[in-house]
């Protein structure tokens, strides 16, 4: 099989993966016990208020009927009603994303930016102090939890420092910029707003950062030991006796071939970031869809709880093939293989 | 691989695959607004929301000298439709963008004018007339009449949302009619004493703009968005989400003193750390009520925070299922409330507030002040239990449950100390079973599935106290949580109904106390606490007062800026 038909291949599982799943999960969130209609009409709420409500979001029918229903929307931009908003949860969803999606971005590019240079230096000092520094501050790195770090991140360089903004994606002297894509860093370029893109940018360091460390502790350990795989390779040797510098050899040669692992962890962490940000988003009070699927989860909110669902898996698969393109790219053994 | 092949997939096809990619992502951001309309033409709108018609960066220069206030919500707003209300941030919202027809004063509770200036009878208490102010004007400059309070009644019902449950059998629409621009009459099924009460709920829409704007659907996704209120503040611009800002209207029947906020913003902060960092370094005025016991605690240390502890109108209690066994036995259940630890509930777990006596909290408009609250005396425990039908053992052979949700942090301490309670007197039977809230509603909606203990709370939203017994005593209220006891008597029923109909406030109050002694006496709950209302308050805000009803006290316009800024 040639490259570009697997991956043509792959397109077309990812839509069935991303189907299913959101199938699933559309009935899982029907059948558990608990009764979000009244939690949304509050603890007041009279009996006919309960079955009223039902009624208008379909829930007194069938659930396969529930599901055709749910199902014949879907391609039509009607993902269901929140039992939270009142709104259509695309809606919802498509409000929130950007903010979620700029922060992961950043909090990636965080990890990939700082993890390459971190990961070659220990990797190429093979248990001088480089590597062990590199080895004690990534076992920090995994070992913290994310809103852990974030709060410490808040009592340091915020409330002791004042370095950074506290909160949310913009200080209050600004409004947003025109909306274009919703991630600000882009609108306000867009729209010639440097001062705004300066403080969106601003406001994404610590979250940003508070986000990637994980993933960047985790892709400094990778980069780091197929580095040292690499280094024992003979191309390696050739190349240090053709005198070649050792920044080409480094990071334009061995790089490229100690990459390949770090990219699928990076291509998981995109779709697992977007999903589970939900705790940073909380402690920097970021106005995005993981804080959004969270509440959904604790109100069983279920067309939010699908919606979500749908968005991560989508992410999660485009993830994937994005890394099977890279991989392509990186290896050409992987793109001229033919089955 | 040959020498000689090129490469079918090279840098730049990688490229243009990386770009395209790159595209489409950015592409998925592009059909939601910042305040979610879909993408489409703003809606014109009284009120800039902030969606791309300013092409220009707002920026206000630091110095410019502006009164603003920030309250942290603990969640975001889900609606600010005055007929979908929810939670607190809805109401603090709502609260501010529009007038209800009756206010609720400060201190006393009660009800007071606010639209409506007077009121009576007529029709032997099934028709209430109410005179309008006739110096109201809605943010869209049209006058408020009272057909707008005809049209806000009748779209509460019509819509039949969660503040239309204080109406339930009451009022049907069509039964309210303008007499004039500035007196509605309003008929009700029956005669219906604490009417006045409940008209604090009734937030008045401009019905003209609704109307052009929304008849279709009853104005729910115009007014989802675009406020049509005469409140004293308007829409300025919501970030989903993040903040919603509010901003003074000039023409606000109340007038302006120049002390009072010209710009509120809501910022929605659910971490406690982070509300005390924006505290202490100056950057917020005032929080919810909804932080850890802790919290305020260490907010109080600040020196630039006040942590006022005011007593609330707010029941916490743990229901017990009557017609269950063991509990549908009276002295079960008196000897299980006299195993309680209340002083630890109020001072380790609340953290202040007083011990529950009885169903309606204490500072509540007809609170009986003659009712003691149930005590920790495991001897007279162990009496009460030698009365009982039951055995020892035989309530032993009884597992019983204890269900709560972690949601709030101290549920789970104060289900543990009943159960050490129990212990203590020997009954070893009980669990206790952490259940997520909808979860714990769905099994409190039936008789069968209601659990032998339900911790619930029930805080005042209406200032009478038929929500703390009628709501919760009356058999009309069977399958509604705070009435998971499911008690009940002909006495206690007829009873409440009288109070209900009794027009007169004091003789109707009088009929309310003697149902809370009823209730008291029948021991259907463990009354365990009215916590004690705290905030944090920047020392510089002025006006904030306690009005005993959810997010009544959020009303930004009774506030004002103390001194030269926010300390």
């Amino acid at each position: 099989m040639s490259y570009s038909d697997f991956l043509a291949r792959r397109a077309i599982q990812n839509v069935f993966v991303v189907f299913g799943l959101s199938t699933l999960i559309f009935f899982i969130a029907r059948v558990l016990p608990g009764d979000p209609v009244r939690a949304a009409l509050g603890r007041t709420a009279t009996e006919e208020q309960v079955r009223q409500l039902r009624r208008e979001m379909g829930l007194d029918e069938p659930l396969y009927v529930q599901y055709f229903d749910w199902l014949s929307g879907i391609f039509a931009g009607d993902w269901g009603t929140s039992l939270r908003t009142g709104n259509n949860v695309l809606s919802d969803l498509l409000v929130r994303l950007p903010a979620t999606l700029e922060l992961v971005v950043v909090a990636l590019l965080f990890a990939v930016v700082l993890a390459i240079p971190f990961g070659v230096i220990a990797g190429t000092h093979k248990d001088k102090w480089q590597d062990h520094v590199s080895r004690v501050s990534t076992l920090f790195g995994v070992s913290m939890p994310r809103f852990w770090v974030a709060i410490l991140l808040q009592v340091v360089f915020v409330a002791a420092l004042g370095w950074f903004p506290l909160i949310g994606r913009l200080s209050d002297q600004f409004t947003p910029p025109p909306h274009v894509t919703g991630l600000y860093l882009v609108d306000s370029l867009l729209a010639g707003q440097i001062p705004v893109f300066v403080d969106a940018a601003y406001h994404l360091v610590l979250p940003g950062f508070a986000l990637g460390l994980s993933t960047l502790a985790q892709v400094t350990r990778l980069v780091r030991s197929e580095m040292i795989e690499e280094q024992r390779q003979d191309y390696v040797l050739a190349a240090n006796a053709y005198g070649l510098p050792q920044n080409l050899i480094q990071y334009k040669y061995m790089l490229k071939n100690a990459f390949t692992s770090s990219l699928t962890i990076i291509g998981l962490a995109f779709g697992f970031l977007l999903g589970n940000s939900f705790l940073v988003e909380i402690v920097f009070a970021w106005p995005g869809m993981a804080r959004y699927g969270a509440r959904a989860i604790l109100f069983q909110d279920f067309n939010a709880i699908v919606g979500v669902t749908i968005i991560v898996g989508t992410a999660f698969v485009t993830a994937n093939m994005v890394v099977d393109i890279l991989y392509g790219y990186l290896d050409p053994r992987v793109r001229l293989s033919e089955g | 691989m040959s020498a000689d092949s090129k490469p079918r997939f090279g840098r730049r096809q990688f490229l243009k695959v990386a770009g395209t990619g790159a595209a489409s992502v950015a592409l998925a951001g592009c059909t939601g607004g910042p305040d979610g309309d879909g993408g489409a033409s703003p809606t014109p709108s009284p009120t800039d929301t902030g969606d791309g018609g300013d092409q220009t960066t707002e920026t206000e220069t630091p110095g410019d000298t502006f009164n603003e206030m920030v309250y942290l919500a603990p969640d975001a707003l889900t609606s600010i439709d005055p007929a979908k209300m929810g939670g607190a941030p809805d109401y603090t919202s709502v609260i501010n963008l529009y007038d209800s027809l009756i206010w609720v004063e400060g201190g006393t509770y009660r009800p007071i004018s606010n639209i409506a200036t007077d009121w009576r009878t007529e029709n032997e208490g099934t028709t209430w007339i109410f005179s309008l102010r006739d110096d109201v004007t809605h943010h869209s400059g049209n006058q408020l009449t009272a057909d707008d309070v005809v049209y806000s009644i009748d779209r509460l019902l019509e819509l039949n949302k969660s503040p239309a449950s204080f109406f339930a059998g009451i009022y049907q629409p069509g039964n309210a009619r303008a007499r004039d621009d500035t007196t509605v009459a309003i008929d009700i099924e029956f005669p219906y004493g604490p009417f006045v009460s409940i008209l604090v709920q009734l937030f008045i829409v401009d019905s003209e703009v609704a109307q052009s704007e929304g008849s279709g659907d009853n104005a729910q996704e115009y007014l989802a968005k675009n406020p049509a209120g005469s409140g004293p503040y308007k829409l300025k611009r919501r970030e989903e989400g993040s903040q919603i800002v509010f901003e003074a209207f000039d023409d606000y029947w109340g007038g302006w003193a120049n002390n009072q906020f010209d710009e509120a913003r809501m910022k929605i902060v659910s971490e406690d750390s982070t509300v005390k960092i924006l505290m202490k370094n100056g950057e917020a005025d005032l929080t919810s009520k909804f932080l850890a016991a802790s919290t305020y605690d260490e907010l109080a240390t600040f020196d630039n925070v006040e942590v006022p502890t005011v007593a609330q109108l707010f029941l916490w209690h743990m229901p017990m299922h009557t017609q269950k066994p063991p509990l549908d036995d009276i002295h079960v259940r008196k000897a299980i409330a006299h195993t309680m630890d209340y002083q630890a509930v109020v001072e380790q777990v609340f953290k202040g507030g007083s011990i529950a006596a009885g169903p309606v909290p204490i500072g509540m408009p007809g609170h009986n002040d003659d009712l003691e609250p149930y005590r920790r005396d495991l001897d007279l425990a162990k009496s009460e239990l030698d009365k009982a039908s039951y055995s020892l053992e035989e309530i032993n052979d009884i597992e019983m449950e204890i269900m709560y949700t972690s949601v709030l942090p101290f549920e789970r301490p104060i289900s543990l100390l009943l159960q050490n309670g129990m212990k203590e007197l020997g009954i070893t039977s009980v669990k206790i079973q952490d259940t997520p809230w909808p979860t714990m509603l769905e099994r409190t909606s039936q008789k069968d599935t209601t659990p032998h203990f339900t911790q619930v709370g029930n805080t005042a939203k209406v200032p009478t106290p038929d929500g703390h017994t009628y709501d919760m005593y009356h058999p009309s209220a069977f399958g509604q949580i705070n009435a998971a006891s499911w008690y009940t008597t002909d006495e206690l029923k007829a009873l409440l109904e009288d109070a209900r109909s009794t027009v007169e406030q004091e003789a109707r109050l009088e009929k309310y106390k003697e149902a809370q002694r009823l209730i008291h006496d029948g021991y259907p709950s463990v009354f365990m606490a009215n916590p004690a209302y705290r905030a944090g308050i920047n020392k510089n805000l002025g006006g904030w007062q306690y009005r005993g009803l959810l997010s009544y006290d959020h009303r930004f316009y009774d506030m004002h800026r103390k001194g030269s800024g926010r300390a």
